[in-house]
């Protein structure tokens, strides 16, 4: 694998896309495109030699990440749906090419025209950029983060790819691109190493440009850290993240892809939790009375236990999705439960045991890092009573989520899982919207009982108590409720006995 | 002899369906075993398990004594597959397609350009070598498919319905290269809806249905378990009804009797000697008898007798 240019099929792609001709015109178009910002460049620094290289650099390297990634998210975005549909990848699948290798050949070979672009106007955006005086250590800083975070995406948008059935779903790629863009609302939080995530503060600020974004200065356990260095190491580890779940489902169908196991699960919970207080900014929680004392831009610590919650409830979600059982293991699963010859908490069996363990290890952080701050910080301010409260209350509501969508797995419809999380949203859109009505024709408080079957309600009462605790903890005991039913539900589907199929019906 | 594929209590379940159960196969080197029965029956399911396409319920599949679930990169060495539907890289040349599937299939760099030249020459695409797949006639493409099959020299072939949408001269390309492979030691899996694809070129036939081998063997095994009553037509010249009924119908070991104009078909429960008696007798009546024999059975016939009539 590590041979990459040998890999059978990167040399499929590199004989299909970039045959003799094909390759002549994309170089002599890449260069004619190059000439035309020149002239633009020029024009705009008349007799100023130093600022047009400058300028055309600028430019080129743009040109170049705009090229490569919505060119690699596009063609990976589409690479394994298009196999599929062609009927081709069932051949793909029975070569001895591992897993490893084929997610290497589709993430290379696919976006080739893109990489032979970008390496035929390298050396003029190279030259451009040294003769503009840019530093060499930006110059090439710029070649590997563009290279890193294509990579990055790349992986990303093949992932996608694998998990759709239509190659028109590759658009699923570029919306990760801009999804990207996302990150960089985190350059105004405690939590600034996020932001790394989008590649535009590490650019910046490696050719320092003088803008906000490119002085967001992001720490890790409160060291400070160059946004390139945290860039090309979150693109790294998150890369390997999406490597495992590649490699682990590359070779399946639809139907039997499940991203993680349940101990992966585990691992991207405490992962993404190190992280979180990885990058928290230590100089930034402030007790109540100094807060007071400070200019705005710092939090104090029941606001950072709020985001702590909110972080692991978007986990406790996705990682419940990314474990959902496939149908016939499931099956499997309940028939061997059901004789005694598996356990209930197996890893083919429902997902919801797992998320216990997923929740625990999120607040054991959240106290970890109370307890560690706690020489600044009383302990009582980080709330973490009322945040372990909140901790049962998402873990029930989430678990009631996996588990209707695991029912919706089991149901015949077509696309489950998409329509399963419809449903969720339309139905705490409704929830939110009749409480939203309550609110504005009868007491506050009813539509603060409305809001409890949802569980963002736990959000405000973090910041502003307003709801006794017994309150939540009777919306905890509902969803309990809600849950078992469900769980019902699930054991009904499962019971079903199997029918043998019927000739002529295929 | 020992079994290439072995399978073991092979079972799948797609949502609530039973797509096979309980299937028990072992088909040894240099057999065409045919897999017969209507659509939906299982073969398609089978010859993806069997291949590592699709991962089983329970049970499981060897190939050469690897299991192909459990250690798959290894036993893809072993297998080739030819699906029914299936398309190309279109924007290769024959060759650099086939050049492909040699190093996926991790042949040895040396041996690749010679063995990719054989095969050209048995799937007779030599003047295509340089042509690009886009060109090719949809039979030219099928025959590169079993190129693309036979390029790593697998010790089993499994083609799931490999003849379909092609025209009988290249039916008949196919029957003649899978005989030359089977001569090579080449064991071959092919499954068919199309009961004359597989006459009189297939060694041994399973046929299933409802997800189950209702009976697997040769087809003279098959018909010998199945034909405990012999077929058997009778012709004559000038008038021999009459007596060709007496002696017939006063046979303890005939039933069925069918006589229109100046033919009869009849079974008999009885040996060879029996029927020469019969014979025997019908002269002796008087009956000027043109043929009397055994309607040999087809695998359609045996197909027809063994699945009830649910099929096709």
């Amino acid at each position: 694998m590590l041979r990459f240019w040998r890999n059978p099929l990167l040399i499929l792609h590199v004989r299909s896309d970039l045959r003799p001709a094909r390759a002549v015109m994309a170089a002599a178009v890449a260069l004619i495109v190059c000439a035309l910002i020149a002239m633009g460049c020029w024009s705009g620094n008349p007799g100023n030699a130093k600022g047009f290289w400058a300028d055309f650099y600028a430019w080129l390297l743009g040109c170049q990440f705009v090229l490569l990634s919505v060119w690699s998210a596009g063609t990976c975005g589409q690479a394994v749906a298009r196999e599929r549909e062609l009927k081709t990848f069932d051949f793909l699948k029975t070569t001895r090419l591992t897993a490893a290798e084929l997610m290497v050949g589709k993430l290379l070979g696919a976006p080739i025209v893109a990489y032979f672009i970008v390496a035929c106007t390298l050396p003029i955006s190279i030259i451009a950029g040294l003769i503009g005086g840019i530093q060499p250590v930006a110059v090439l800083g710029s070649i590997v983060l563009l290279l890193a975070f294509n990579l990055f995406y790349s992986l990303a948008a093949l992932l996608a790819s694998m998990l759709v059935e239509k190659s028109s779903s590759g658009a699923l790629g570029l919306l990760g691109l801009l999804g990207n863009l996302l990150f960089l609302a985190f350059a105004d939080s405690p939590f600034k190493g996020f932001a790394a995530i989008s590649v535009l503060p590490a650019v910046l600020s490696l050719h320092h440009v003088d803008v906000n974004m490119g002085h967001i200065h992001p720490t890790v356990f409160g060291v400070e850290v160059p946004c390139v260095i945290l860039s090309l190491v979150l693109y790294t580890l998150l890369g390997a993240w999406l490597v495992l779940m590649i490699v682990r489902n590359f070779k399946r169908d639809i139907p039997q892809i499940q991203l993680l196991s349940r101990w992966q699960c585990l691992g991207l919970v405490a992962f993404w939790n190190l992280l979180f207080y990885a990058f928290l900014d230590t100089k930034m929680p402030r007790t109540l009375p100094s807060l007071r004392a400070y200019s705005e831009g710092y939090y104090y610590p029941a606001q950072i236990a709020l985001f702590a919650i909110a972080w692991n409830a978007v986990f406790l979600f996705l990682i419940g999705v990314a474990a959902l059982s496939p149908h016939e293991k499931l099956k499997v699963w309940w028939r061997k439960w059901k004789s005694g010859a598996s356990s209930y908490l197996s890893p083919d069996g429902l997902p919801w045991p797992w998320r216990v363990p997923a929740a625990a290890i999120g607040y054991g952080m959240l106290a970890a890092e109370a307890l560690g701050m706690r020489s600044a910080i009383p302990l009582g301010e980080w709330r973490l009573g009322f945040a372990a409260l909140a901790f049962c209350a998402f873990l029930v509501f989430t678990a009631r989520d996996i588990l209707f969508l695991q029912w919706c797995l089991l149901t015949r419809m077509k696309h489950p899982l998409m329509k399963g999380i419809l449903i969720l949203i339309l139905y705490n859109a409704a929830v939110s919207l009749v409480a939203l009505v309550i609110s504005v024709i009868a007491a506050p408080a009813t539509a603060k009982m409305m809001r409890l079957l949802t569980p963002y309600v736990l959000m405000s009462e973090m910041e502003k108590p307003d709801i006794p605790p017994a309150f939540i903890l009777v919306a905890i005991v509902l969803q309990v409720g809600v849950c078992v039913l469900i769980h019902l539900a699930i054991q009904r589907r499962l019971s079903r006995p199997a029918h043998i199929s019927v000739p002529g019906a295929a | 002899m020992s079994a290439v594929i072995s399978i073991t209590n092979l079972r799948k379940e797609f949502d609530d369906l039973v797509a096979v159960q309980g299937l028990d196969l072992a088909i040894p080197q240099g057999e065409i075993y045919g897999l017969i029965g209507p659509n939906g029956a299982g073969k398609t399911t089978t010859i993806r398990m069997a291949c590592g396409l699709l991962d089983p319920t329970d049970g499981h599949v060897t190939v050469s004594d690897v299991d192909v679930h459990h250690d798959p990169e290894r036993a893809q060495q072993f297998i080739g597959y030819l699906s029914d539907f299936f398309t190309v890289y279109e924007d290769l040349k024959v060759w650099e397609y086939l050049d492909f599937f040699a190093h996926a299939y991790k042949m040895p760099q040396a041996e690749i350009p010679a063995r990719i030249d054989e095969v050209i020459r048995q799937v007779e695409l030599e003047v295509k070598r340089d042509a690009m797949i886009k060109g090719l006639s949809r039979g030219m493409k099928q025959r590169l498919g079993i190129a693309r099959a036979i390029i790593h020299k697998p010790r089993v072939l499994l083609l799931d319905e490999p003849a379909s949408g092609l025209d009988p001269k290249a039916r008949l390309d196919l029957r003649n290269l899978l005989r030359s492979l089977r001569d090579e030691g080449t064991t071959v899996l092919i499954s068919s809806h199309i009961l004359t694809e597989l006459e009189g070129f297939c060694t041994s036939i399973g046929i299933m249905e409802k997800g189950q081998m209702i009976r697997s063997g040769t087809i003279a095994e098959i018909s010998a378990a199945e034909t405990l009553l012999r077929v058997v037509r009778l012709g004559w010249v000038g008038q021999g009804a009459a007596a060709v009924r007496s002696v017939l119908e006063g046979n303890p070991h005939v039933s069925g009797l069918m006589v229109q104009d100046a033919q009869a078909v009849f079974k008999s429960a009885g040996s060879e000697e029996e029927l020469a008696d019969i014979l025997a007798r019908l002269v002796a009546a008087g009956v000027k008898v043109v043929n009397f024999g055994e309607v040999k059975q087809t695998v359609e016939d045996l197909y027809l007798k063994l699945s009830h009539n649910e099929v096709m």
